[in-house]
C-alpha cells in the first residue's frame, strides 16, 4: 500500500537517474519541489474546504448571527439549539429514513446493473452494440424541462405517483454508470479473459471472479457516485411525493425557508446532517483505492 | 475463440455440451447488459420521445388541446434572440470550466497518488465542494466575491489591480461563475482519475524507470495514454454536464445581470415552468440535445479509439 | 419484473380504494381535500390551523395540505395538472387566472358560496380585479403585498432627520438619502441613504405613482413608453448613478437594513417578519411611500396570488375551503403571522390596525393600491429589473430602456394572451 512513484523502485531509480546527472543541485531542486508542492496542495485544500467548514461552524450559530453580513467565521455563542430544533419542527429521523430506503437500494442495484453492462459493452462484440449505447449515452443529453413533464405523466399513469416504488425505480440503473465502467473495464486486457476461458470458466464468472476484482477502485467510485446522486436527489422526489410519509432529506431542507426570509441556522444545521452519510461513504470508498491491484502480477 | 472451442472439444467430446457453451457465449453479452439497458431506458426513453413529440406542438401544458404546429417552435427559437444569447454564454461557460478543470482535477490526482504526506486527508478535502450544497457555497462565494468586503478585491488590490464588482458586473459575472464551478467540480473528476491511476500496473513505472525516463516522459508515455478511457468519460459527461448547468447559475446570479450569464437550461426552464410555453421549451431542449450529441461525436472522434495493454 | 410488481401493486390499491370508496359513500359523503400553496414555515402552520379548524366545523372533511418551496411550486404543479393528478385547491399569481380560466384548469367559485355581487361588496376591487372572467370569480386573493417605505429611525437622528416625519416627496426622499449616505476617503459607501434594490414591483409603484397607466387600453398590451415612466425610471437610476444614495455594490439591502447601514429601503410589509426574526432588537419603522410631487399620489402595485379551485373538484365543498381561508378572521390570522396584508373592506379599518404604527401606513397603502395590468409574469420582475440595470450598468437613456421594455413587454404578454384565448 506504500506510494509507488516515492517509494517503489521507479523512484529510487528516477533517483537514481537524476543524481547521475545533476548532482547537488538536483537535490535542491527536489527539496523545493517537494515544499512548493505541500504549499500548494495545502492552499488549494483549504480553498476546498472552507465553505464546507463555515457549514460546520454556522450550523452552531443562532439566527441572529447567522443573518450578518460580512459572515462571522467562528460561532460568538456557540449553540446546540439548531440540531434539537430541526427535529422538533420536522419528522427529520422519518425523512432519515426514506432518505436511506430510497437511496440505499437503487445504489446496491445500479453498481449491480452498470457494472454488468459496462462489462457488457466493453467486452463483447454484438449485434446492436454501438447503437444501443449511443441511445444511452444521448439520453444524458437531453436536458431535464423537456422530459420531467412526460415522466411524470408516464410514472402517474403507472400509479407509481406518491409511492417508494415511483422513487426507486428511476434509480435503478444510470447512464453515465454504465458509461464509466464500461471505460474501465476496456482497460483490462482481453487476454485475461481468454485465458480464464481455455479454463472453461463461464462467462459470468469470468465477471464475478476476475473483473470485478480487478475494477474494484471503479465500483467505490460508482458506488460513491451514485450514493450521492440518489442521496441529493431533488426534482423528482419533489413532484413524485405528495406526503410526510415519503418526504425525503432534500425536500426537507427547503421546508426551513421561504419567500421573505430563512431560518438559515436550521438550513445548515439540517444539511450538516443530512450530508454526514455522503461523507462516511466517502471515507469508507478510499479504503478500496488501493493501487496497481492484481493486473501487475500478470504480465511484466 | 478456436483455441478455446477446441479446449472443450477435447474435455468434454460432448456436442451437447459445446452448443451449450456456444449459446452462453453469444448470449452472454446480451444478459450483461440486459438489467441495466431495461431498467433505465424503461424511464428515460419514453419521456424522450414523448419530449421530442412536444416540441412539434404548440404544448401550452394547461390548455386542454395541444395543436400540432410542425417546426414553428423551431422557427420562433431560431428568432429568438435571448436563446442565442444564452447559447453562446453556455459555451462560453464549458469551454471555461471543462479544460481547466479536467486538467486541475488530473494535477490534484496525481498528486495525492504519490507519497505525498496525509494524501488520504487532501483527498477528503478536494472531495468536500462536491458534497457542499451549492446554496451554501454560494453565501461562502458571494461573501469572497464582494466588492468592498470580500477577499478577492483585497487580493487585487494588492497586486495593484482595478477592483471590481464580480458578480454585479456583467463583464466579470461569467468568469466568476465559472471560477465557481471548476472549484465545485474539481472532486468529483479527482476521484475518477484516481480510481484510474489505482489500475495501472505498477510494472509499467518500473519498465520505465529502467530504460531511465523521466517523470515527465512517465506522465507522457504511460500515465496519459493509459488514462484516456477515463479522460474521454470525463471530458463527454463533463462537457454533457456543462452544457446543462442551471442550479449553480441559479444561485449565484439567477442568469443576470442584463442576462451576462444566462444559460440554455435556465432558459428554457424559464421558459417552461415560469410562462408555460412547454413545446418551445422542447424544442430549444432538442436543439441543445442535437448540440451536445454533435459535440460528443467529435469528442469520440479523437479520443475514442480502444486502447490496449501491449 | 419491476413492471409487473408495481401493476399488481396498482390492481389491489384499486380494490382497496373501491372497497374504501363504497363504505365511505355508504357512512356519509366524506371528501378529501387536497390543497397546494407554496411554502414559508409561518404559512404552513397558518393554513394547517385553518385546516384543524375547517375540519372540525365539517366533519365529513379531510384536508391533506401539501406546502411546496417556493422557488420549485411550478415545478410540482405543472406536471401535476398536465397528467390530471393536480390538487383540489391550491394557488396561482392573480394575474394567471384568465390563462386557466379559459384553459379549464379551474372552476369558478361556487355561487352556493359567495355570488359574484357578494365577493365585490366585501373586497376592494384591486385585490379581486384579475380574479374575474365572464361575469365570474375564480377564486380568493392571498398573499396580498403593496410597497411600503421601511427605515431606521436611529439614523434618522443621527443624520439630524426627524424619525417622527419620514420623507413625504421624491427630493425629499433624495435629501433625506444624502444626509444618511457615508463614503470613507477612498469613496466606498459605509452606509446607505436609501434602497430600490431595482426590484421590478418598486419600479413599477414610482411609475404608477407618477400618473404612468402602462397599459395601452386600445392595444390592450403594456406600454412604458410615456414620459411619466420614464421620469420615475429616471428618478430611481438616478438615485444611483446621479446622487449617488445607493450603491449596487453594498450588497444585498436587507442585509444591511438589518445591520443599520441603510437609511431607508422600499420592500413589502412582510418584511416586517422577517426582520422581527432576524435581527428583534432592530428598532424601524414604516411609512407610506413618498409622492412625486406634494400632494402627489402614493399608490403602488398590488401584488397578490389567488387561491382557485380545481375543475376536477367538488366544488361547493371547495369553494367553501378557498373563502374559509380568506375569510376576515382568517385574514386577520394571516396579517399576523406572515404579515400579508387584508384585502376585506371591513378590515382595513380596524382600531388594532389603526393604532399599530407599522400597519397603519401599510392598510392606507392597500386602499389605494393598484394591480398589474398585464397578465404575463415577466412583467413583474424579470424584465423591468433589466430595464433598470440597462440603465444602471450599460449606461442607457431610461426612454431608451423603457422602449426596450415595452417591445419586451408586448411580446411576453402576447404569448401569455394567447394562453386566455378560450
Amino acid at each position: 500500500m506504500s506510494a509507488h512513484l516515492d517509494n517503489s523502485s521507479l523512484d529510487s531509480a528516477l533517483r537514481k537517474h537524476n543524481r547521475h546527472e545533476f548532482g547537488e543541485t538536483a537535490k535542491w531542486q527536489r527539496i523545493i519541489g517537494r515544499a512548493l508542492t505541500y504549499i500548494l496542495v495545502t492552499l488549494g485544500a483549504i480553498m476546498m474546504a472552507l465553505p464546507f467548514v463555515w457549514l460546520i461552524l454556522s450550523s452552531f450559530k443562532t439566527l441572529q448571527e447567522i443573518s450578518i453580513f460580512p459572515p462571522t467565521f467562528f460561532p460568538r455563542n456557540p449553540t446546540l439549539a439548531n440540531f434539537t430544533e430541526v427535529f422538533e419542527r420536522i419528522p427529520f429521523a422519518r425523512y432519515y429514513m426514506n432518505s436511506i430506503i430510497t437511496s440505499v437500494l437503487p445504489t446496491i442495484v445500479t453498481v449491480i446493473t452498470c457494472s454488468m453492462a459496462g462489462f457488457g459493452f466493453a467486452k463483447y462484440r454484438f449485434v446492436g452494440r454501438n447503437v444501443l449505447f449511443w441511445v444511452i449515452l444521448s439520453t444524458m443529453m437531453v436536458p431535464f424541462p423537456a422530459t420531467i413533464v412526460p415522466l411524470y405523466v408516464m410514472m402517474a399513469k403507472a400509479g407509481l405517483i406518491n409511492t417508494y416504488a415511483g422513487l426507486i425505480i428511476v434509480g435503478l440503473s444510470s447512464a453515465s454508470g454504465i458509461f464509466l465502467m464500461r471505460q474501465f473495464m476496456m482497460t483490462i486486457p482481453d487476454e485475461l479473459l481468454d485465458a480464464a476461458r481455455i479454463d472453461g470458466a463461464s462467462e459470468f464468472r469470468i465477471f464475478r471472479q476476475i473483473i470485478v476484482p480487478l475494477v474494484k477502485p471503479a465500483l467505490a467510485t460508482q458506488t460513491l457516485f451514485t450514493f450521492t446522486g440518489h442521496w441529493g436527489a431533488y426534482i423528482w422526489p419533489l413532484i413524485c411525493v405528495n406526503s410526510d410519509r415519503l418526504r425525503t432529506l432534500p425536500l426537507a431542507i427547503p421546508y426551513f425557508s421561504g419567500q421573505y426570509f430563512s431560518y438559515q441556522n436550521l438550513i445548515n444545521a439540517a444539511s450538516l446532517m443530512a450530508i454526514a452519510p455522503v461523507l462516511i461513504l466517502f471515507l469508507f470508498t478510499q479504503r478500496y483505492f488501493v493501487e496497481g491491484i492484481t493486473i501487475t502480477g500478470m504480465k511484466g | 475463440m478456436s483455441a478455446e472451442a477446441t479446449t472443450i472439444r477435447r474435455r468434454g467430446g460432448n456436442e451437447r455440451k459445446y452448443r451449450m457453451y456456444r449459446l452462453q457465449k453469444a448470449s452472454a453479452p446480451y444478459i450483461f447488459i440486459l438489467p441495466g439497458v431495461v431498467f433505465y431506458l424503461m424511464v428515460t426513453i419514453v419521456p424522450m420521445i414523448t419530449g421530442f413529440w412536444m416540441s412539434f406542438h404548440n404544448w401550452s401544458i394547461i390548455r386542454p388541446t395541444q395543436p400540432w404546429v410542425g417546426l414553428a417552435n423551431y422557427r420562433k427559437l431560431l428568432a429568438d434572440p435571448l436563446f442565442w444569447t444564452s447559447m453562446k454564454n453556455t459555451l462560453t461557460y464549458s469551454l471555461g470550466v471543462v479544460p481547466l478543470q479536467m486538467a486541475l482535477a488530473l494535477l490534484v490526482a496525481l498528486l495525492l497518488n504519490t507519497g505525498i504526506k496525509g494524501k488520504k486527508f487532501f483527498r477528503l478535502l478536494y472531495y468536500l465542494p462536491v458534497i457542499t450544497p451549492l446554496s451554501i457555497a454560494a453565501v461562502i462565494w458571494t461573501w469572497m466575491y464582494h466588492p468592498n468586503l470580500g477577499i478577492f478585491n483585497q487580493i487585487v488590490s494588492i497586486i495593484g489591480l482595478q477592483p471590481q464588482d464580480w458578480l454585479g458586473d456583467p463583464n466579470w459575472a461569467m468568469f466568476s461563475v465559472i471560477l465557481v464551478a471548476i472549484w465545485s467540480g474539481i472532486g468529483y473528476r479527482m476521484v475518477v482519475y484516481l480510481a484510474a491511476l489505482q489500475g495501472i500496473p505498477r510494472a509499467y513505472y518500473e519498465a520505465a524507470a529502467i530504460d531511465g525516463a523521466g517523470r515527465w516522459d512517465v506522465f507522457k508515455y504511460i500515465t496519459l495514454p493509459l488514462l484516456k478511457p477515463t479522460t474521454l468519460y470525463i471530458l463527454v459527461t463533463s462537457v454533457i454536464s456543462s452544457f446543462q448547468v442551471f442550479g449553480l447559475i441559479n444561485v449565484l446570479t439567477g442568469g443576470g445581470p442584463l442576462d451576462a450569464t444566462q444559460v440554455v437550461v435556465s432558459y428554457i426552464f424559464k421558459r417552461a415552468f415560469g410562462d408555460l410555453q412547454f413545446g418551445l421549451a422542447a424544442a430549444m431542449s432538442f436543439v441543445l440535445f442535437g448540440i451536445i450529441l454533435l459535440i460528443t461525436v467529435i469528442q469520440w472522434k479523437f479520443l475514442g479509439r480502444e486502447v490496449t495493454y501491449e | 419484473m419491476t413492471n409487473r410488481m408495481s401493476r399488481y401493486g396498482a390492481m389491489i390499491l384499486a380494490v382497496v380504494l373501491l372497497v374504501g370508496l363504497s363504505c365511505s359513500v355508504a357512512a356519509q359523503k366524506k371528501v378529501t381535500i387536497v390543497h397546494w400553496q407554496h411554502h414559508s414555515p409561518a404559512r404552513f402552520e397558518v393554513v394547517q390551523t385553518f385546516a384543524e379548524e375547517f375540519m372540525k366545523q365539517n366533519p365529513n372533511v379531510t384536508i391533506e395540505i401539501e406546502s411546496v418551496p417556493e422557488s420549485d411550486y411550478f415545478q410540482k404543479l405543472l406536471p401535476a395538472l398536465a397528467a390530471g393528478s393536480g390538487p383540489d385547491t391550491f394557488q396561482i399569481p392573480a394575474g394567471q387566472v384568465p390563462a386557466y380560466a379559459a384553459s379549464g384548469v379551474i372552476q369558478p367559485i361556487d355561487s352556493r358560496v359567495a355570488t359574484a355581487q357578494q365577493i365585490e361588496a366585501e373586497f376592494i376591487p384591486p385585490a379581486i380585479k384579475r380574479l374575474k372572467q365572464g361575469g365570474k370569480y375564480y377564486g380568493f386573493p392571498v398573499d396580498t403585498q403593496t410597497i411600503v417605505l421601511f427605515y431606521n429611525p436611529a439614523l434618522f437622528k443621527a443624520a439630524g432627520l426627524d424619525p417622527d416625519r419620514p420623507p413625504q416627496t421624491w427630493d425629499e426622499l433624495i435629501k433625506y438619502a444624502q444626509a444618511m449616505n457615508k463614503r470613507d476617503d477612498k469613496g466606498i459607501t459605509t452606509q446607505m441613504g436609501v434602497a430600490t434594490g431595482g426590484y421590478g414591483p418598486v419600479l413599477i409603484s414610482l411609475m404608477i405613482q407618477n400618473g404612468a397607466p402602462l397599459w395601452d387600453t386600445k392595444a390592450k398590451l403594456p406600454d412604458f413608453n410615456l414620459p411619466q415612466a420614464i421620469e420615475a425610471l429616471k428618478f430611481a437610476t438616478d438615485l444611483v448613478n446621479v446622487y449617488k444614495v445607493e450603491d449596487p455594490q453594498f450588497g444585498s439591502r436587507w442585509n444591511a437594513f438589518r445591520q443599520e447601514k441603510l437609511g431607508m429601503v422600499f420592500a413589502h410589509p412582510a418584511m416586517i417578519g422577517s426582520f422581527r426574526a432576524t435581527v428583534p432588537d432592530l428598532e424601524f419603522r414604516i411609512a407610506e411611500v413618498p409622492a412625486p410631487k406634494a400632494g402627489g399620489s402614493r399608490s403602488t402595485l398590488l401584488t397578490s396570488w389567488a387561491y382557485v379551485v380545481s375543475n376536477k373538484a367538488q366544488s361547493e365543498i371547495c369553494s367553501k375551503w378557498v373563502a374559509f381561508m380568506t375569510s376576515a378572521e382568517a385574514q386577520k390570522h394571516w396579517t399576523l403571522s406572515t404579515g400579508d396584508l387584508p384585502s376585506r373592506r371591513a378590515l382595513l379599518d380596524l382600531p388594532e390596525y389603526k393604532n399599530n404604527p407599522l400597519l397603519a401606513p401599510c392598510m392606507e397603502s392597500m386602499k389605494r393600491s393598484v394591480p398589474a395590468p398585464w397578465t404575463t409574469r415577466r412583467l413583474d420582475d424579470e424584465l423591468i429589473r433589466k430595464a433598470y440595470q440597462l440603465v444602471t450598468l450599460k449606461g442607457e437613456t431610461p426612454a431608451a430602456a423603457l422602449k426596450w421594455l415595452t417591445t419586451e413587454g408586448v411580446q411576453a404578454e402576447k404569448e401569455q394572451q394567447e394562453l386566455a384565448k378560450p
